[in-house]
């Protein structure tokens, strides 16, 4: 609480600036000359070093056999594709042919895509409330509440929802077990950086152009749909992506949580570990990263529009 | 379109700052009417409140025959159904939409039809002369378009009233000039009802039927630019108005039609004055004379400041310090005696204390 205090005191009360004025602007790429090659170079050999190798060694480990063996003729599909077999892994059956993988694979995408549309829009609406209320009590109550999530530990947050809706209390509904009940844990749980990108978002959009729309006669409904929305869609997509990355994969939020009617990608990594089967544990991992990067193109590519060529990004 | 605009007792708080203080205005149809004052004084705010993107805490306001506010009866009409257009300081044109789309905004919510819509699009950008920018995005223009834009945008839909808030600030001197002159022209050709505010005096002086000018929320003289400029009511717009500034000079009425400021006296109508005095001399109003006659006070030229079509001469007597200004490249110069000859016609008598105007003589 304090540090979310002393966030607003130095960022809220500084003079904030619109950059979607009624005007245009150029965007002026800075010119790096002869730091050009080092530049490049520190962030090849950085990006080789946290990204490309760890994720090498690591879908080369689903192809071992046996796990810490890297010769030749210990490399197999068995992990990948393998039919069940009680002399490998357990008996498990590649991860590919599993099932339940499967399904957990659509929970995950579900979750993650529900969970990022909501959190969203949550997080535009509370950066206008925010914004517009700027200065007021209410706005900085609100936006200590939409912050207090963040300095929760997800596995202290899944336990207090355990209890608040292991069973009907009051008019708490019984909710556990129930896919609405990781939805409602993971917005929550992801509305700290929403309403942050909400906020900035809705800063950047002067509020003449909301105004001269009230002029000219547009109903709130109208001026949402067709200014700040359009204006502010960086943000909502910014947000929706951020959270749909993070809720693809997020386990100790969840871990508590899930039932096996709703298992998730990432707590099924969770299960192979503790069964020992680190490479099918891998494989799954790849898996996530492989829908993650997926669904960030393909949102990516949706959330681009008018907007970018209006404002010339 | 003839509509009368009239603000009743209209009151406006921020916190502890009274933006508005019970301002009263009968803003006639048709005249161009500029809000002046320092920034602050409550002109934005009451250009605001009329908008309706402001409530007030108290007071009426009518455009036309329709209250559109009244805060005893609790009305408050949005903004949309006033009839009015608003021009803003930065254009405010929607950056994510062409011209076009920015211009038939308001026509689509009035379900205009489409080939209505594309003609009042055309005329409109013919006004302001910038025809054929339909297809361009606002960043794709300069500033002085942008805000003609902003301009055709108004007038497209044709309301009763302008309201424009420091429309040409954000423009270079140049371009400013030449907007001025185009905003008084459209306002000849429409005759809505315009509410204009500036802080540039010269804008204000330029282009309206009357000036308020305001300080602390409060109107201190509502009245046309030539009264505003010969009579100000006090001191505070005596000040104000004028570049350069007023000659200010702190005196004592001394006798019948006598103030005596110290080294020297001014002939001035004391009829209705007493006591300690300020004697408001405009700098045009002083008569420069090389050699000295009957009725003239020596000064000494202090400094020469010629700027081709005038010349500004600061005199000194003691500490007494006067402005002056002549017409033309003056031959006189720096260090010079000098004779100063004050008309007594031309000069106001403001009282010290209240620094209210107390005779004036026209």
């Amino acid at each position: 609480m304090v540090t979310i205090s002393i966030n607003q005191k130095l960022v809220g009360t500084r003079k904030s600036y619109e950059t979607i004025g009624g005007r245009g602007f150029v965007s002026t790429p800075s010119k790096l000359r002869n730091w050009k090659k080092i530049v490049l170079t520190i962030v090849i050999v950085f990006q080789l070093t946290v990204l490309v190798i760890p994720l090498g060694l690591l879908t080369y480990d689903t192809f071992l056999l046996r796990s810490g063996d890297f010769s030749f003729d210990n490399l197999t599909l068995q992990n990948w594709i393998g039919e069940a077999n009680p002399d490998y892994n357990d008996g498990q059956p590649g991860v590919l042919l599993n099932a339940r993988i499967w399904k957990s694979a659509w929970n995950s995408i579900k979750l993650a895509l529900y969970t990022a549309l909501f959190t969203a829009l949550l997080g535009v609406i509370l950066g206008y409330a925010i914004v517009k209320g700027r200065g007021t009590r209410l706005s900085r109550w609100v936006e200590q509440l939409a912050y207090i999530p963040y300095v929760i530990p997800g596995i202290a947050f899944g336990a207090v929802y355990i209890s608040m809706f292991a069973k009907k209390i009051g008019p708490l509904p019984s909710l556990y077990g129930t896919f609405a009940l990781l939805v409602i844990v993971s917005v929550t749980k992801h509305l700290p950086y929403s309403s942050r990108s909400g906020v900035s978002a809705m800063m950047q959009v002067g509020h003449e152009l909301e105004e001269a729309a009230m002029v000219a006669g547009a109903g709130v409904w109208k001026r949402w749909r067709s200014i700040i929305f359009p204006l502010t869609r960086s943000g909502f997509v910014s947000g929706f992506l951020l959270t749909f990355i993070t809720t693809m994969r997020e386990l100790s939020l969840i871990i508590l949580l899930v039932t096996r009617e709703t298992q998730l990608l990432a707590s099924q990594t969770m299960w192979y570990v503790e069964n020992n089967l680190d490479q099918m544990a891998n494989i799954v991992i790849i898996l996530l990263v492989l829908i993650t990067v997926t669904g960030d193109a393909i949102i990516g590519r949706l959330g681009k529009g008018s907007l970018q060529k209006g404002l010339g990004a | 379109m003839e509509t009368t605009i009239t603000i009743k007792n209209l009151t406006k708080n921020f916190g502890n700052v009274m933006a508005l203080d019970h301002v009263n205005l009968v803003i006639e149809p048709g005249t161009f009417v500029t809000l002046l004052g320092p920034s602050g004084c409550g002109k934005t705010t009451l250009l605001r409140c009329v908008a309706g993107l402001e409530d007030p805490d108290d007071g009426e306001i009518y455009i036309g025959d329709q209250l559109i506010f009244s805060h005893a009866k609790g009305i408050s009409v949005p903004p949309g159904q006033r009839n009015l257009g608003l021009v803003f300081q930065n254009y405010a044109l929607w950056p994510h939409m062409k011209v076009e789309q920015n211009i038939t905004f308001a026509l689509e919510i009035q379900k205009m039809p489409k080939d209505e819509m594309k003609k009042r699009v055309k005329e409109s950008l013919k006004e302001v002369q910038m025809d054929g920018f339909e297809d361009r995005y606002p960043r794709e223009m300069s500033g002085g378009q942008q805000q003609r834009i902003a301009l055709a945008r108004m007038l497209a839909y044709r309301p009763s009233v302008f309201l424009m808030d420091e429309p040409l600030s954000n423009l270079d001197a140049r371009l400013r000039m030449d907007m001025r002159a185009e905003l008084k022209r459209l306002h000849h050709i429409s005759g809505a009802t315009t509410i204009y505010v500036t802080h540039d005096q010269v804008e204000a002086l330029t282009m309206s039927t009357r000036i308020a000018i305001m300080k602390q929320g409060v109107v201190q003289q509502f009245d046309t630019p030539d009264k505003i400029y010969h009579f100000p009511v006090n001191l505070f717009v005596a000040d104000f108005i004028g570049n350069p500034k007023v000659n200010l000079l702190d005196g004592k009425v001394s006798g019948k039609n006598v103030v005596d400021i110290g080294s020297f006296t001014i002939p001035v109508d004391t009829s209705r004055a007493s006591g300690e005095v300020v004697v408001g001399i405009r700098p045009e109003d002083i008569a420069i004379l090389e050699h000295p006659e009957p009725g003239t006070v020596e000064f000494s030229a202090y400094s020469v400041l010629p700027s081709g079509a005038d010349s500004t001469i600061v005199a000194r007597l003691g500490t007494t310090e006067l402005t002056v200004r002549v017409m033309g490249i003056t031959k006189i110069k720096m260090d010079d005696k000098i004779w100063l000859k004050f008309d007594a016609k031309t000069l106001n008598l403001y009282d010290k204390e209240s620094g209210n105007l107390v005779s004036c003589n026209n």
